[in-house]
């Protein structure tokens, strides 16, 4: 059996990195879209009861 | 109806014959360019004219709305969304205008393609049917798009990321058939059909979609 | 609902990451590499999930002029993308040590490439175009024209590049460790991308009722 190990680490090391940069992405964009009340920013449907 | 359509369309060209003359322009330097590369590599003749017009035929689509969208010339395309039915038959006018001008260029650069390459042309007896039908698939599918960026500042780079991917077969047909072209003397009988069917797969769905691009 | 469908995911991946370490068999040819295929199947196939739901997305926007069906495309497309970048990353690792080199035109790589390419060009699209309007509808054309050309790609590109070796042919040399393994992965790496899917959608749909946020920030 050829010694492959490296390679299949390399792999699933890519499979990672590329599907966890994604996640964050979309973890920091969730943040922006659904803030928490209090947390300083405000949820555009409670600008809008403001402005109202 | 189609009279009125093509008569604008028509007179429109007249108007800027400045976008034609660019587009031989740049066919022109490009087969300039090509003739001095091939003094190192031989590239093939009808591959150097399929390039050329891939390129060429993007810049020159982008253009396509420009009048019916520039600011005095808005108004024509106000008075088409009104009469109903009108936007489907601009598709067809349209994509047939780009066509003709885009066959007529291919036209006039096959002649100085053998003239600065000092072809004989023999390929042009075969090689005509793969670039007619592909020109027109292609024209079909950056009809569609010049309608979606017209009036975007960075249209000419977004009509070319837009219609290479999503040409890549016909492309890649269009290619295949002239190569093999090359090497038999004749049209390739599957790869011409693969050319035909994007082709017509392009123009149906182009002109499907168009009335939803421009009807915003 | 999303909470117990991350659970169940976190779950089947906990077991499959299990079964590849300790299950599966290292494959006698190629060894340990061979285990990245698993993954590869799993991620090729999560990418036509994206890519179907960007092309359906799209055209029921285009019918119907429903918002929610233009976020549900730029989710798939999105989403898709990413596992299509993970097929085509994975892809060369496992080539590399089994065919001696790191890409050849093989017609499954060649037309995972283009759609690739179409679907990277619908994400450019959308950060280039500034009126949503015209987003939609340009985006909508660009992935309803993408996914008819897959099936049109995959012929050209076989045609194109003769025979290639297939995957299928390995399959009843394959023990059933190694399918249960496969299966497993198959339905975690479908389940999350799923989950990003729906995650991507409820951003999106965030993002076309409230503005407040999205002024001044880059569409990305």
């Amino acid at each position: 059996m050829p010694d492959t190990l490296g390679q299949a680490l390399l792999g699933y090391a890519v499979f990672g990195v590329i599907l966890g940069g994604y996640v964050i992405r979309l973890l920091r964009l969730w943040r922006s879209t659904h803030p928490k009340p209090g947390s300083g920013l405000t949820s555009s449907a409670e600008w809008r009861g403001h402005a109202g | 109806m189609w009279s009125t359509l093509w008569r604008i369309e028509s007179r429109g060209i007249r108007r800027d014959v400045i976008g034609v003359a660019e587009l031989i322009g740049f066919v022109v330097l490009s087969l300039l360019i090509f003739a001095f590369v091939t003094r190192a590599v031989s590239i093939p003749a009808p591959l150097i004219l399929w390039v050329t017009l891939l390129f060429g035929g993007v810049l020159y689509l982008g253009r396509s709305f420009d009048r019916e969208w520039a600011s005095d010339g808005s108004r024509v395309l106000e008075g088409l969304r009104m009469i109903p039915g009108a936007i489907p038959r601009l598709f067809w006018v349209k994509w047939g205008s780009n066509s003709l001008v885009l066959l007529l260029v291919s036209l006039l650069a096959t002649g100085l393609l053998m003239l600065f390459l000092e072809e004989p042309g023999g390929w042009l007896a075969w090689s005509w049917l793969p670039l007619v039908i592909g020109l027109c698939g292609f024209s079909a599918l950056g009809t569609l798009f010049a309608a979606g960026v017209v009036m975007q500042t960075r249209r000419e780079y977004l009509l070319a990321i837009l219609c290479y991917p999503l040409a890549i077969p016909l492309i890649l047909a269009v290619s295949q058939c002239l190569t093999n072209g090359l090497a038999t003397g004749r049209v390739d009988p599957v790869w011409i059909k693969l050319t035909a069917g994007c082709a017509l797969l392009y123009i149906t769905v182009a002109s499907l979609l168009f009335p939803y691009l421009v009807e915003e | 609902m999303i909470r117990l469908w991350t659970f169940g995911v976190v779950i089947v991946a906990m077991a499959s990451g299990y079964c590849i370490l300790y299950v599966a068999p290292p494959e006698a040819m190629q060894g340990y590499v061979q285990k990245i295929f698993y993954i590869h199947i799993s991620s090729a196939l999560s990418m036509y999930v994206g890519f179907l739901s960007a092309g359906v997305g799209s055209l029921l926007y285009l019918l119907r002029r429903a918002e929610w069906a233009d976020a549900l495309a730029v989710a798939g497309a999105e989403v898709g993308v990413v596992f299509c970048t993970i097929v085509l990353t994975t892809g060369p690792i496992w080539a590399r040590p089994i065919w001696g080199v790191w890409w050849t035109w093989d017609p499954r790589l060649t037309s995972t490439l283009f759609c690739w390419l179409i679907f990277v060009s619908y994400i450019l699209v959308r950060h280039a175009l500034e009126n949503p309007e015209r987003r939609r509808l340009v985006s909508a054309a660009v992935a309803i024209i993408g996914l008819l050309d897959i099936p049109i790609i995959h012929f050209a590109v076989k045609l194109w590049r003769g025979a290639h070796p297939s995957v299928k042919g390995t399959k009843d040399a394959m023990p059933m460790e190694m399918y249960t393994t496969l299966y497993l992965t198959m339905t975690a790496v479908i389940g999350l991308a799923t989950l990003l899917i729906r995650l991507r959608y409820l951003i999106e749909r965030r993002r076309e009722t409230g503005n407040f946020l999205q002024e001044g920030m880059p569409y990305a």
